[in-house]
């Protein structure tokens, strides 16, 4: 029996030391969890592309035949994003219209899927293990939002809005 | 760099910890006890119900009752505060950065001669009555559109939001003010434990 994780039991058998291939595999395990996070948040997911994302039902591919035969276009600067993160860049061949719909998504957020520039997010909507890398997935971190020093400067504006619009007590 | 004293006096550590106990346990409170009160009990809704992000989509509409935002003139007020905070947010880029916004999102989200009218109109129409995209607007610098549209979803379907299409087409929201009732509940009882009457 191996028990090193970086030796690999093949389908045909045979096993093969692979740590590239192995970390290949986590990374593209965790792209898909990332990514139907997304789209879960998003509002675009159906059950069936989450349970294809997380590897449920069947074999990526085999479920994304199934249910979309064709394969999507991709524009010239919406190839740039897919280039530009390594989530999308992964998948892209196997799963081509989850990261159409990743596409879309962005395309609705932004107005305009096109635009190059996004900020780097700093904080979250989502839980800390399904945190975008920013570092690898650059435009797919801008659906992440949420920040303690947001929520204090909205406390305060309403607070102020409040204070302004009510009688201070007689002392 | 930081000092360990905070860790060298036993008895106040004591209470620091039972202090982060009580407020980790409102959090999950608020959250377990929207999903107790949910009308929909779909799996996908109090999913939603659960997440972070929910917490200050409540918070908004219990400062809102708590402050007593509650006529036209007030509404109006708030949407000008929020856009003197917009104005100055574009104009400090570390910020912005710090919290991944961009300026044309931020400009999109002040009131304008096109939207205030319709923020205004809705309220003096029915107090609380709001245009989804102008909730939104309100809370630009917390979450997404897309989140806010989702936690609307959830919310209208959890029963916690009355949810319809105006006949211009926009969608608009009233609390029904239990979420509200919710969270305040669960602040009280926060400071109970915190600091018992």
């Amino acid at each position: 029996m191996n028990n090193d994780p970086d030796i690999e039991a093949r389908h045909d058998g045979t096993a093969a030391v692979s740590s590239n291939e192995s970390a290949r595999r986590r990374n593209h395990d965790r792209g898909a969890r990332l990514l139907a996070s997304l789209l879960l948040l998003a509002g675009v997911a159906a059950p069936a592309t989450l349970a294809l994302t997380s590897g449920l039902i069947v074999s990526s591919a085999e479920a994304q035949l199934l249910a979309e035969p064709d394969r999507p276009t991709f524009s010239v600067a919406e190839r740039s994003i897919i280039a530009r993160n390594a989530s999308l860049r992964d998948r892209v061949s196997t799963e081509p219209w989850l990261v159409r719909r990743v596409l879309d998504t962005l395309a609705n957020r932004t107005g305009d899927a096109t635009r190059s520039v996004l900020p780097a997010p700093a904080t979250r909507d989502l839980p800390v293990e399904r945190r975008f890398d920013t570092a690898v997935d650059p435009d797919l971190g801008t659906f992440e939002r949420a920040s303690p020093e947001a929520a204090s400067d909205l406390f305060q504006l309403i607070k102020k809005a409040g204070a302004a619009s009510q009688p201070t007590p007689a002392k | 760099m930081i000092g360990n004293d905070v860790f060298s006096d036993a008895t106040a550590l004591t209470a620091d910890l039972d202090l982060l106990e009580a407020i980790l346990w409102s959090k999950a409170a608020v959250s377990e006890r929207l999903v107790e009160a949910s009308l929909s009990r779909d799996p996908d809704h109090l999913d939603v119900l659960r997440i972070e992000t929910m917490y200050q989509f409540v918070e908004f509409f219990f400062m809102l009752r708590a402050r007593s935002i509650d006529d036209v003139d007030q509404i109006e007020l708030l949407a000008g505060i929020h856009n003197d905070h917009i104005v100055n947010l574009t104009r400090d880029l570390e910020k912005m950065r710090r919290l991944g916004l961009r300026k044309e999102r931020l400009l999109e989200a002040m009131f304008t001669g096109d939207t205030l009218p319709r923020l205004l109109q809705n309220w003096r129409d029915r107090p609380g009555m709001i245009d989804q995209s102008n909730l939104a607007r309100f809370l630009v610098t917390v979450m997404s559109t897309e989140t806010c549209r989702k936690l609307v979803m959830a919310a209208a379907n959890g029963g916690f939001l009355e949810r319809h299409k105006s006949p211009y087409g926009t969608v608009l929201v009233r609390s029904t003010g239990v979420m509200e009732q919710i969270f305040g509940t669960t602040i009280r009882d926060l400071r109970r434990r915190i600091a018992p009457a």
